[in-house]
């Protein structure tokens, strides 16, 4: 009983020290059946001690795995000790956490040790079962934190990379300082700005960055930092490179905490090109501003609504107003100007995105009131981009050269002794008649009008008397006309007047009333009284009328025919008349001019050309001028018969005729020493004449004339009207020496672009520029101009019309080469007593 | 061969019965640890013989002496040590390999040393199992033990014999997924007098017949 009691004891301890361990405790007997089946192992297997206690193992578990049937065989036969782990072959036994996990079929990870033991002789074995949960869920969040720490660590040190790539690619350069202002960092960016490897800078001051002041400024600005304030500083300053280089730079401060340590990062940027740029923007800006304040055209910018925004002094000047008043006002509201345009010029680019340039003749309404005739151009302003943002505005005082253009304009179209219309502007109103006739079928009548015994007045008292006549008698052919009528001065005594829209019937009252009235009218000079007469063609432009040119025949012819009638009389044009002229060979000027010709009654009269300026005082030209003898012997001034030498084409025989006779008369009395030259005046009929130009050739070389002695004059006009011959001409003169000059030189209106082309050697100023220019400054103004324009094309100037003293005194202030004229000395005859010319 | 050949066996006949137990023992381990853990594994024998302390740094890398070792006490007839081990890197590559473990830890958890003490246990259970069986010996061992060790060191702790006692040494290699590694089985005292006792070379004569 005792034993059993003992025994009883013996197993209740046992079985209380089973159940008090917190594992399971499984013990197999040599059979392999349960013999122990702890209370753990009940709570986590949900198998009670019942049912598990003499079953064998492998019939407890039918699913075991065959590591445990190894182990436990191991065990039970070889005595070999195993351990089965709890993460090789997951969850070996069904066991549970709880009822729950039970239901749900969730085991708990577990590791078993299967130990053999000796036990009652015989080899049992023990299995101990111990629950892994916690050391699992241990290690999981272990795993779980290192692998957070190393995705930080990783993170940490991308983030780090990308950090120091950025600051070693920057091309800024950055420079760590400690809190002392020592250089603790410097990065390959600055490496490469300043010269220097880290090494030699760690722990280096400010100084060898920076050179006095700057460092000294930023060392107190480091050292004046608080602890616990943020720092940040920008400023520009000079860098010092490690060759002893200074560049401009941008230079930032800030303040950066690594931990509780403060230091400062430095960004330098390298400013040197952006201040080139600067420097060159500045120069640029100054000197437009400069250029803009000196020029003399006014220059006014806007903004894209016509703000102004800018004002040279020029343009203050030439509105009249201060700076304070135009400025940021809309320049149409504060600038008047007159112009056939509607839209201000501005306005109009601004719209079109195109350069507007106006037609001269805009006025400009100063402040004061005052009209300036303006030439303007005004231009889009674009940005980088191209879009207009605003406008810009020239503008010139053109006034001056506005009324020289004006003056030029009515002097190249109106006489000057009577201020009528002038042959040339005539023959453009007769053609503008004639086609006004064709187009509108209206009627116009032509009169042609010689004046009686002109001649008489002038051969008496003079040419002064003579132009006295020709103004008293065209201001009375004023009073007879219409406004609508053309009234002329053909030249001499001629005149014509075109009777617009006037049929014969009326235009014979009309010229019936201007012949007696000048029948009647009587002219005095010097207590002399003298009756004229004249003479009067008409003829009538209708649609049938043929062209300019006949028609102004069919005129002359008439009036021929009137004075063929007697004189003092209108006659009207019949085709008769045409036939008498034709039968008579030509017409009168025509005859007389050839018959002169073939006569020799024509007289080379010469005018000295002195030199004025310091290069050309030894030089003495003589232009050649020709008279005509009347059958009479009478002088013909030139202006009597030029006009119809022209119209009928005989200058080229007169130009051949004055060059032989020239000629010879140098062979025979001209001083083959002397360097003078003579200058020949050569129409334009004679430039477009090959064989004048064949013809002179000749001639030089039948005279044996030095080509050198001979110069050549042309008209201005003539030239131009025929450049390409005159082109021709000039160069196969000046081939053999000769030289040229251009005549009567700025009253044709051509441009001096044409003068370029011309290889003329000298230009002769129009006389009517000469002889008033010592009272008129636009006169004078015109000279200087033309004298600096041959200058500049180096060619030598010739003031014609030189009156007197007080010309020839202004003449030489411009510096004018030559001076020819009444005060220098009067056209005489070419001498054959050989006495010396001048 | 006859039971009643010559008793003395030659240290090479030795050599080849263990080759051969040790080739049966890794192929068995090879193929259980495969069917548990989460990848293929193979086990080849490359060599078996003597060696004393003095020999080996011939057969461990001196660069890299810390070693992982499954130890077993052996108790019974056959007592001493059997030793499992492999270069610690070596064995977390392994063992995490075996276990399928994608984490980038260098240490093993403990779960994980767990892991390959059963891997060595299973090995040298095999090993012993086989040898118990075909030499009729009776073994026992007790739960293996992991050490972490100096390779000198741990032959120190394990051995009882003098320095130049010879102790016997298999080699083999462990190929795991794209790895491979060098392994031993280390056998202190007894194995070392195999063949010792005339009934051992009887037993090992037939063996070899």
């Amino acid at each position: 009983m005792q034993n059993m009691l003992q025994q009883f004891d013996s197993l209740t301890r046992d079985a209380m020290l089973f159940d008090a361990i917190d594992s399971g405790l499984i013990v197999l007997n040599q059979k392999g059946e349960v013999v122990v089946w702890n209370k753990w192992m009940i709570q986590h297997s949900f198998i009670d001690s019942e049912k598990a206690l003499k079953q064998t193992f492998l019939m407890l578990f039918p699913d075991m795995s065959k590591r445990l049937q190894m182990a436990v065989s191991d065990a039970l036969s070889q005595h070999l000790s195993s351990i089965i782990s709890a993460r090789l072959e997951l969850s070996v036994l069904p066991l549970y956490q709880n009822e729950e996990s039970f239901q749900l079929d969730k085991r708990i990870p577990h590791s078993l040790t299967v130990t053999p033991v000796q036990m009652q002789q015989q080899h049992w074995c023990l299995i101990q079962v111990k629950d892994a949960t916690r050391r699992e869920n241990m290690e999981i969040a272990l795993k779980r934190t290192v692998l957070e720490i190393d995705t930080m660590v990783s993170k940490s040190k991308e983030q780090e990379f990308q950090l120091q790539t950025i600051l070693n690619n920057t091309l800024d350069s950055i420079v760590i300082l400690n809190r002392l202002g020592r250089i603790s960092g410097f990065y390959s960016s600055a490496q490469k700005m300043f010269g220097y490897s880290e090494y030699e800078l760690l722990g280096k001051p400010l100084s060898v960055l920076f050179p006095s002041p700057f460092n000294r400024s930023f060392e107190m600005l480091i050292n004046e930092a608080k602890d616990d304030e943020p720092f940040s500083v920008f400023e520009q300053a000079k860098s010092l490179k490690s060759n002893g280089e200074i560049f401009h730079s941008d230079i930032a401060i800030n303040s950066i905490f690594e931990g509780e340590d403060m230091q400062f990062i430095i960004t330098i940027k390298d400013i040197t090109e952006r201040q080139i740029a600067q420097d060159a923007l500045y120069r640029e800006k100054e000197q437009a501003q400069v250029t803009l304040s000196s020029i003399a055209d006014g220059v006014i910018t806007t903004d894209i609504i016509g703000q102004i925004n800018f004002i040279n002094p020029a343009a203050l000047k030439l509105t009249g107003y201060k700076h304070e008043e135009l400025i940021n006002k809309r320049i149409d509201r504060v600038i008047t100007i007159q112009s056939d345009n509607n839209l201000f010029p501005v306005f109009q680019c601004i719209e079109s995105g195109q350069q507007v340039d106006s037609i001269s003749g805009d006025v400009l309404i100063s402040k004061s009131g005052s009209q300036l005739v303006i030439h303007q151009v005004a231009s889009p302003i674009h940005n980088q981009l191209g879009d207009i943002i605003g406008a810009v505005m020239i503008f010139r005082d053109v006034s001056k050269s506005h009324r020289l253009a004006s003056r030029l304009s009515w002097q190249a179209s109106h006489d000057e002794l009577t201020q009528l219309f002038n042959r040339r502007e005539f023959e453009n109103q007769l053609e503008r008649f004639i086609d006004s006739a064709r187009n509108e079928s209206s009627q116009h009548c032509l009169c042609y009008m010689d004046l009686d015994k002109f001649k008489v007045v002038n051969d008496t008292c003079g040419h002064a008397a003579g132009d006295e006549l020709l103004r008293q008698l065209a201001d009375i052919f004023r009073t007879k006309i219409r406004g609508a009528d053309t009234l002329s001065r053909l030249g001499g005594d001629e005149f014509a007047i075109i009777l617009n829209k006037c049929g014969l019937g009326p235009a014979v009252n009309i010229a019936e009333e201007i012949r007696a009235t000048i029948e009647d009218f009587r002219f005095g000079w010097d207590d002399q009284s003298f009756q004229v007469g004249i003479s009067i063609g008409l003829v009538l432009i209708d649609i049938d009328s043929p062209d300019q040119e006949e028609v102004f025949k069919a005129a002359d012819s008439a009036c021929y025919a009137a004075k063929e009638a007697g004189r003092n009389r209108v006659h009207i044009y019949s085709p008769d008349d045409t036939e008498i002229s034709q039968r008579r060979g030509e017409s009168r000027w025509m005859v007389r001019i050839q018959n002169a010709l073939d006569q020799d009654r024509f007289q080379l009269n010469y005018q000295p050309i002195i030199g004025i300026s310091e290069g050309s005082a030894d030089s003495i030209h003589y232009e050649i001028l020709l008279r005509m003898l009347s059958e009479d012997g009478e002088l013909i001034p030139p202006g009597a018969f030029m006009s119809s030498a022209e119209r009928y084409l005989l200058m080229p025989k007169i130009d051949i005729w004055v060059i032989e006779n020239l000629f010879c008369w140098l062979s025979q009395h001209g001083d083959y020493n002397s360097s003078d030259i003579f200058a020949i005046n050569l129409s334009g009929q004679s430039l477009a004449d090959e064989s004048l130009l064949y013809r002179i050739k000749q001639l030089f070389n039948e005279y044996s004339i030095p080509a050198k002695r001979i110069s050549f004059e042309i008209t201005e006009t003539a030239a131009i009207s025929n450049l390409s011959q005159a082109q021709v001409f000039i160069a196969e003169l000046k081939q053999l020496g000769c030289k040229f000059a251009l005549d009567d030189f700025g009253s044709g209106l051509s441009s001096f672009a044409y003068l370029k082309s011309l290889p003329v050697d000298y230009l002769k100023i129009d006389g009517a520029f000469v002889k008033d220019m010592v009272d008129d400054p636009i006169d004078r103004a015109m000279v200087e101009s033309i004298h600096n324009i041959g200058s500049v094309l180096k060619l030598k100037t010739i003031a014609e019309f030189v009156e007197n003293a007080e010309i020839l005194s202004a003449l030489k202030e411009v510096g004018v080469d030559f001076a020819q004229g009444y005060g220098i000395a009067r056209p005489k005859p070419l001498p054959t007593d050989g006495s010396k010319l001048f | 061969m006859s039971r009643h050949l010559q008793a003395n066996i030659s240290d090479e006949q030795k050599n080849e019965i263990l080759y051969q137990m040790a080739e049966l023992a890794l192929s068995e381990s090879a193929s259980l640890i495969s069917s548990q853990g989460h990848s293929k594994v193979k086990f080849t024998v490359d060599s078996i013989g003597l060696k004393s302390k003095q020999g080996l740094d011939s057969l461990f890398n001196p660069q890299k002496p810390d070693m992982l070792a499954v130890c077993h006490r052996v108790d019974g007839v056959c007592s001493g040590h059997i030793v499992f081990l492999l270069e610690e890197q070596s064995a977390l590559v392994f063992t995490k390999e075996v276990l399928n473990e994608g984490d980038q830890m260098q240490e093993m958890s403990e779960m994980e040393e767990e892991a390959l003490t059963e891997i060595g246990n299973i090995i040298i259970n095999n090993f012993l199992g086989n040898y118990a069986q075909i030499l009729d010996e009776s073994v026992s061992t007790v739960i293996p033990t992991l050490k972490r060790r100096h390779y000198i060191q741990l032959v120190d702790e394990l051995s009882n014999e003098p320095d130049d006692k010879e102790f016997y040494i298999v080699k083999f290699s462990l190929e795991i997924a794209t790895h491979s590694f060098c392994a031993f089985i280390l056998w202190f005292d007894h194995f070392c007098q195999l063949g010792s006792s005339e009934t051992e070379q009887q037993k090992m004569t037939t063996l070899k017949d």
